[in-house]
């Protein structure tokens, strides 16, 4: 607000002062206006939709995990492999989110599981609004896995809460090791980092432990989990994570 | 556009996004598209996604709205802070777009920008951090965040 006169006449960072002699949008004889102070979060409809769907999700006993990465990180070649090797011990459903297309929700229904696409438009992640809406669509049995494919987008998915209990970041040694330093809000916000697409690191100049380290200095203490979903190397640690989750 | 609160409750919030827009995604999304082509493609991130500061300055009309009825509003102020993955200069310019047709409309906008803090949970020292890979001088990566983070609506002047 303008020290001088009270107005709001533009956009003021706290510690700076406008110069007196700006333009203002109005007339001078203010109007009488109040203030409210709201102190409230931004996203606070969000995060109490998310609420909702964490209660409803525990409810029935049924563990959702909310996957993010870039796109082509290897979300859906990931969750293939994890339907078809876990398919009998673990009922397994879908919520796929992707701008446009239901390529990907073809693919998991072409392993046998449940899937409902979610295309989000020129939206670049998933909110628990949208999520909500897609586990009323997939309905999945009490005491089962929801896996959640978010929009490939490493910096949006971080901010909105979707209910889930937990966050999974992957990446792939394809992409560069520095990701954690590009995107820092991202590996704070997970659970558990997966490194996909290690059947690559002969092929490719990826620096392993720079990747650990940038993991670690965004999120202390975050698990690292190295893995190939083309090969299946590493994978049962991904397996046992989840199995270790299961309410 | 309608942006009218809608029902908290699961059920009322179910359908609309599934291979659709609500009416409100859809017309800030075509609001959106048409600047694209104006220089939009600055705000967009790595992966060509669309920026989430326009989701989050709509949470915001849509909070202001919830609250304050309608009643104009005057001046919005928001704390955002340095750490909180939300850029402001974003936000201001997704604001003047996402209020035309509602109650802040003409509404200015301040935001203020708290630096980050923390506070190393191995040594105890507190340090200014102005991203989220700084270290404690202690070399211990595990801190604990006291500030820089915020992403809060602090206040609304509306007229009486």
């Amino acid at each position: 607000m303008c020290a001088t006169c009270g107005c709001s006449g533009g956009i003021i960072l706290e510690g700076q002062d406008h110069e007196h002699g700006h333009e203002h949008g109005h007339e001078h004889g203010h109007p009488e206006t109040r203030t409210v102070t709201l102190e409230q979060a931004v996203l606070a409809r969000n995060d109490g939709l998310a609420e909702l769907n964490r209660k409803w999700l525990a409810d029935r006993g049924i563990l959702a995990v909310n996957l993010m990465s870039s796109p082509g990180a290897g979300k859906t070649t990931l969750l293939e492999r994890t339907i078809r090797e876990l398919g009998a011990e673990l009922r397994v459903s879908v919520v796929e989110g992707d701008q446009e297309t239901v390529l990907d929700a073809d693919r998991i229904r072409a392993t046998g599981a449940p899937a409902v696409q979610i295309n989000t438009g020129s939206g670049c992640h998933l909110d628990a609004q949208m999520l909500a809406g897609g586990l009323k669509t997939l309905d999945p049995p009490d005491n089962s896995v929801v896996l959640i494919e978010n929009v490939g987008n490493l910096v949006c998915p971080a901010l909105f809460d979707l209910g889930e209990q937990a966050r999974v970041v992957i990446t792939s040694v394809t992409e560069g090791a520095e990701k954690p330093r590009k995107y820092p809000q991202m590996f704070r916000a997970a659970d558990l980092v997966l490194l996909n697409k290690t059947d690559l690191l002969p092929y490719v100049d990826f620096d392993v432990d720079a990747f650990l380290d940038g993991a670690r200095r965004a999120n202390p203490g975050v698990e690292v989990l190295q893995l190939s979903a083309t090969t299946g190397d590493g994978i049962d640690s991904w397996y046992g994570w989840l199995r270790a989750r299961l309410p | 556009m309608d942006i009218r609160p809608e029902p908290h409750t699961l059920d009322d919030t179910l359908d609309p996004y599934l291979n659709s827009d609500t009416v409100l995604h859809k017309s800030i999304l075509s609001r959106l598209d048409k600047i694209s082509a104006g220089g939009c493609a600055g705000y967009r991130s790595e992966e060509g996604a669309s920026l989430h500061e326009m989701a989050i300055t709509q949470s915001v009309i849509q909070a202001v709205c919830d609250r304050m009825g309608d009643a104009p509003v005057q001046r919005v102020c928001l704390e955002i802070g340095t750490l909180s993955g939300v850029v402001a200069d974003s936000v201001r310019f997704c604001f003047d777009l996402v209020t035309a047709g509602t109650t802040l409309e003409g509404a200015s906008l301040e935001i203020i920008q708290p630096t980050g803090r923390a506070r190393c949970r191995d040594c105890g020292a507190e340090f200014e951090l102005n991203d989220l890979l700084v270290l404690c001088e202690c070399g211990s990566a595990n801190r604990e965040l006291l500030a820089g983070e915020e992403l809060k609506i602090r206040e609304v002047e509306v007229f009486v």
